[in-house]
């Protein structure tokens, strides 16, 4: 009975989306930098959030992490209402946060960087540092560097692989392009797309349009923390009028 | 000889630690000239930037304002020596009104500055005319802290022209801001400055607006300066291509 | 000769690793907290206060000693834990300065327990079986104890170095000292995190209290006494720099050591007593420090936590208004001698008094966003300038401008290296002069009168009645504060906002941002060295309390109290600050526990300042 019951919920939850949003407002002091925001994500889809600077992409992704803002609405991650969680239990429950600066630990090593992100293993697994090292091979070599003083786009690597030892189902990524050479952005998205194949949802805050071609299965234009657009990449190329208008290309 | 350049930078040098930040850079902007520096992250732009603005001073070459040598000088001795400067993060005082904001740049120039009199710029022509310049004269009775983005860099923009400088810095001016408001804002800027005689030099991310509002780009990679033209010649040049535009630029 | 001195290292050496101990605690606590724990001190004294409890309770002897020093460690990492969980807690997103006082609320707290609970003597603790004896070097004896501290200090810095590199705990800790926002992102919980790093800190005072006790006594002046010495030694180390903390531990204790065991030394046919110039090497320490390296010998600038940014209040120009509803206030003040008692009189000069202090703080807190936690030193100056003075034959006019140019020329000399720091050092370092003056006021006994203080400073004829001195005080007050209101518009109080509200932009607009903040502290310094003068002539005599710790604190909760961003803010806080403080001594023997507490609880209702806290309000009303 007990079991059924239990079997049931987990079948309705597989049912519902995998994060839900619902009337996000986000405000830092007085300046309100999200507006009314709905947006849902699959299980395992990639959806993309493109907007210039200053669109309220970060913030969005900050909200839900509950981190560094104010915040109002509904915000529910696998079933479980998450607007009124302290972060680190919504770290706990599988976001991962790739923050936009990185905010990589400088003074710890790159193991040690990893080692702080390890969480229990989540649906039966758990990201081993040989993983991670097949992901990233450039990590590999610089393992017991300090990572003050990795490279940006080592940075970023690291960044992403120590949200991964703790082994999201929901992976947000703030600007992964940013500042990055063209060779080390290829080599990201393509990990990136990786993650995904293995059944990670991302969203992944964005400018630049080159960069998540390749994984993204869904976009979404937010200008001055509104949305303004909701599509597929096809859908945006119909209309060269929105990226126009909307996106600084 | 002719009238001496606005700024001049000559083989300008920067290392931190080992590493090179900025490697014998030389270019020059004329008066009134409107130039841009730009290249990817971690390519010297920023440290350049500081270099010409006093936040650094360099290892080795020279920074020249209006022919006169102020390498190493601090922002304080450039800024009565003509060099005015914009932040990237815009930088106001939030505790004041508008008008105090940009008479507080008009004050520093004043005498009596240690009266207990309320100071006379305040009321005075000189912040009156900033005002109008940029458009703020209906504004001037809000505090900073309470205004838009946008409006918010036009105060800066008038706080940093109360010294009647002959160069103006700006360090990415349209930063988070929506396209309308860049090109607004950009076009502002060369505007006032065009009428004040000050050339201007920023750095900036948004291709579209340094190719509209630039006369010349500096671009620069791995620390040193890598091309100089005018707008037509940057894009063009298939080396700026490889080095920063990448994509972005390709049809 | 050369005996002598190395034994004095080796005595340094062991001060150095109790002072060590206690500092740990609180560099650790400010890693990861951003709190700097003005209780420290307090877990120090409760350490060694339970110590000589648990020894007596275990019946003394070997067991009796180590039971006492572990359990004393472990009671007090017990008394941490809870501080965490009732208080600091609540005020993790507080302004700094409000950290300070809450925690400084805990220091009168537990101040009046201890005193509640063992009485006012001092206790001597038991000497450490085993370790009694001592060991002969060169002819000279070190005390057995002596040589097991001299190797606690280093064992200690190596375990707590394994503890933060080799453990899984010792990681979290350091992620989030350098960044907890993302060290909560990646699952880290910061609440455990930081109720763990609070006992262990704890933890280290309570032992170093107890391992204190065979060399000195248990103490209710311990807590302070040792908060400033580590004040010091953080300041100099480096905020946050474990190694930083043990290297400046040794410089410090070892020169201590060293003027100690100098004595009395005939200098070129001059007597110098170095012993009494422990303190002023001490400050020579830490100046020095402060001139060659602001960040501290092993320190650079901590990593600031993000979403703390304050944005201060505009300060309006008064409307005509303002200055009538003033003139009313001063002209019912000055008829108050009319229907006012003695006592009253001597209660309003008091007002006066403390709303100058209240107002020279608020000058520096409030136009220049620097907190000064040591202003009661200036306002002593001012109070020992005047006496001295007096006590000299100078006339009442020259005694008064006596306490004023010393207190300005101190501002100054201590100005010079305040404003080159800011926030939490600024405070500490603040405090830390504050409290090495007092020390010298304290020990100085043929000029400042030591500990019993200088009596006999009255105002000439004219004055000598509580209606006439009431009056001048009144007065003068009214005209400075009043000057000083036309100051805050002027061009120079402009500057110096502008210079808090963003330093980077009034550089790049032609002012020089550190000779702003030095004449805004002289400034400062300079009204509080006033408000010291006329308060020695009124009271009649002083003693050293005029520049201790707590007068500093009650001006900085009077400042608080009514807030720094406005003009009569300081007055109000003042003013019930005084009235308040008059009525609880009056009522009970445990006053400054009911302070305390009160202190705790204001800044638990009011985490962002009452002014702040109500703007919050607004802004959330604002909103819905």
């Amino acid at each position: 009975m007990s079991r059924s019951a239990s079997t049931d919920a987990a079948a309705e939850r597989a049912a519902r989306p995998l994060l839900e949003i619902d009337g996000l407002s986000a405000s830092y002091g007085r300046a309100t930098v999200v507006h009314d925001l709905d947006l849902t994500v699959a299980r395992g889809e990639a959806l993309v959030l493109l907007g210039r600077n200053g669109a309220g992409k970060s913030t969005t992704l900050k909200s839900v992490m509950g981190l560094e803002v104010e915040r109002r609405g509904r915000i529910v991650f696998d079933g479980q209402g998450i607007d009124d969680w302290p972060t680190h239990r919504i770290a706990a429950a599988g976001i991962g946060y790739v923050p936009e600066d990185r905010r990589i630990f400088a003074g710890l090593t790159v193991t040690e960087n990893m080692a702080v992100g390890r969480l229990p293993p989540r649906d039966g697994h758990a990201w081993s540092e040989a993983e991670i090292w097949e992901l990233f091979p450039p990590l590999a070599a610089i393992r017991e560097r300090r990572a003050g003083y990795l490279s940006g786009g080592e940075q970023q690597m690291l960044a992403i692989a120590r949200t991964l030892m703790g082994n999201p189902r929901l992976l947000l990524l703030d600007e992964p392009s940013e500042g990055l050479a063209p060779v080390i952005l290829e080599r990201i998205a393509e990990a990136v797309g990786m993650l995904k194949s293995r059944g990670i949802a991302l969203v992944v805050s964005e400018q630049n349009l080159a960069f998540v071609r390749d994984f993204a299965d869904r976009l979404l234009i937010i200008e001055t923390g509104a949305k303004r657009f909701t599509g597929t990449i096809a859908d945006l190329a119909a209309d060269p009028s929105i990226a126009e208008r909307y996106l600084a290309v | 000889m002719t009238a001496p350049h606005a700024l001049a930078v000559e083989h300008l040098s920067k290392s931190f630690g080992g590493f090179r930040a900025v490697h014998d850079v030389s270019f020059h902007v004329a008066t009134g000239e409107v130039t841009a520096l730009i290249g990817p992250n971690g390519a010297g732009k920023t440290t350049t930037f500081n270099l010409v603005n006093g936040q650094l001073t360099p290892d080795s070459g020279r920074v020249l304002v209006a022919g006169t040598d102020v390498t190493g000088r601090d922002p304080r001795a450039l800024w009565r020596g003509g060099v005015a400067r914009t932040f990237q993060i815009t930088a106001t005082f939030p505790s004041m009104t508008v008008r105090e904001n940009v008479a507080i740049g008009v004050m520093a120039l004043a005498p009596h500055f240690w009266s207990l009199q309320r100071p006379a710029s305040l009321s005075g022509s000189a912040t009156d005319a900033l005002l109008a310049d940029v458009g703020l004269t209906g504004m001037a009775d809000l505090l900073a802290g309470t205004l838009a983005y946008g409006d918010l860099k036009r105060v800066e923009l008038a706080m940093a022209l109360a010294n009647a400088p002959s160069l103006l810095l700006m360090d990415e001016p349209t930063a988070g801001m929506a396209a309308a408001e860049r090109e607004a804002l950009m076009t502002l800027a060369v505007r006032v400055c065009k009428a004040r005689g000050a050339a201007i030099l920023f750095t900036e991310h948004d291709m579209s607006v340094v190719f509209r509002h630039a006369t010349r780009i500096f671009v620069m990679s791995a620390g040193e300066l890598v091309a100089t033209g005018t707008p037509e010649a940057i894009r063009r040049d298939p080396l700026v291509r490889e080095v920063y535009l990448g994509k972005a630029a390709a049809p | 000769m050369l005996a002598s001195l190395l034994i004095q290292t080796l005595n340094g050496l062991a001060s150095a690793s109790l002072l060590f101990l206690v500092a740990l605690g609180l560099s650790l606590i400010f890693g990861v907290t951003r709190i700097v724990n003005f209780a420290h001190g307090s877990f120090y004294m409760l350490g060694a206060y339970m110590a000589v409890s648990i020894n007596v309770w275990l019946g003394g002897g070997i067991l009796g000693f180590w039971g006492a020093v572990a359990g004393a460690a472990l009671a007090v990492a017990a008394i941490g834990l809870v501080m965490e969980l009732t208080i600091l807690r609540r005020i993790y997103r507080a302004p700094e300065l409000l950290q300070l006082v809450a925690t400084f609320g805990v220091v009168l707290l537990i101040k009046d327990a201890t005193l509640f609970i063992w009485g006012p003597e001092d206790i001597l603790g038991a000497r450490a079986p085993g370790l009694t004896g001592s060991i002969s070097i060169f002819g000279k004896r070190l005390p057995l104890y002596d040589v097991f501290l001299i190797l606690l200090g280093p064992a200690m810095l190596a375990a707590i170095w394994w503890l933060l590199r080799r453990t899984a705990w010792g990681l979290r800790v350091r992620a989030a000292t350098e960044d907890r926002g993302m060290a909560a992102a990646l699952g880290i919980d910061q609440a455990r995190l930081f109720t763990s790093v609070l006992a262990l800190g704890a933890g280290l005072a309570g032992l170093a209290g107890a391992l204190a006790l065979p060399r000195e006594p248990a103490s209710l002046g311990m807590d302070l006494s040792i908060i400033a010495d580590v004040f010091v030694v953080t300041v100099v180390g480096g905020l946050g720099s474990i190694p930083g903390a043990y290297l400046a531990a040794v410089i410090i204790s070892v020169i201590k050591a060293w003027c100690i065991g100098l004595g009395t030394v005939n200098v070129f046919g001059t007597v110098v007593s170095f012993t009494k110039l422990t303190l002023v090497a001490e400050f020579l320490v830490l100046a020095t420090v402060l001139v060659l390296r602001p960040h501290g010998l092993l320190g650079s600038e901590p990593p600031a936590q993000r979403g703390a940014a304050h944005v201060h209040a505009p300060l309006p120009e008064p409307a005509r208004g303002f200055w009538m509803a003033a003139g009313l206030g001063l002209v019912a003040m000055l008829a108050l001698p009319l229907f006012a008692d003695r006592y009253a009189l001597v209660l309003l000069t008091d007002i006066a008094v403390f709303a100058l202090l209240a107002s020279s703080l608020a000058i520096l807190m409030g136009w220049a966003g620097m907190a000064s936690f040591g202003h009661a030193a200036y306002f002593g100056a001012g109070a020992y300038g005047a006496a001295l003075a007096a006590l000299a034959g100078a006339p009442f006019a020259v005694s008064v401008a006596s306490g004023l140019i010393l207190a300005t020329g101190l501002a100054a000399l201590i100005g010079r290296l305040a404003v080159r720091t800011s926030g939490i050092s600024l405070a500490m370092l603040t405090l830390a002069f504050a409290q090495i003056l007092w020390a010298i006021a304290f020990q100085w006994d043929g000029v400042t009168g030591g500990s019993n203080g200088l009596v006999g400073v009255w105002p000439p004829g004219p004055l000598a009645s509580k209606t006439t001195y009431f009056l001048f005080a009144m007065l003068t007050a009214a005209v400075t504060l009043g000057l000083l209101w036309r100051l805050a518009h002027s061009p120079f109080g402009y500057a110096l906002r502008a210079t808090r509200d963003n330093p980077r932009r009034a550089e790049a607009s032609g002012f020089d941002t550190l000779a702003l903040r030095w004449s805004a502290f002289i400034l400062s310094g300079a009204i509080a060295g006033l408000a010291g003068a006329i308060f020695v002539f009124s009271k009649g005599s002083l003693s050293p309390d005029v520049l201790a710790i707590p007068r500093s604190v009650d001006a900085l909760v009077m400042v608080l109290l009514g807030g720094f961003e406005t003009l009569a803010g300081p007055i109000v806080g003042a003013l019930v600050f005084t009235l308040l403080a008059d009525w609880l001594t009056r009522t009970t023997d445990y006053w400054q526990a009911v302070l305390g507490a009160a202190i705790i609880t204001l800044t638990l209702i009011f985490p962002h300042g009452i002014v702040g806290t109500f703007e919050r309000w607004r802004a959330r009303g604002d909103r819905q």
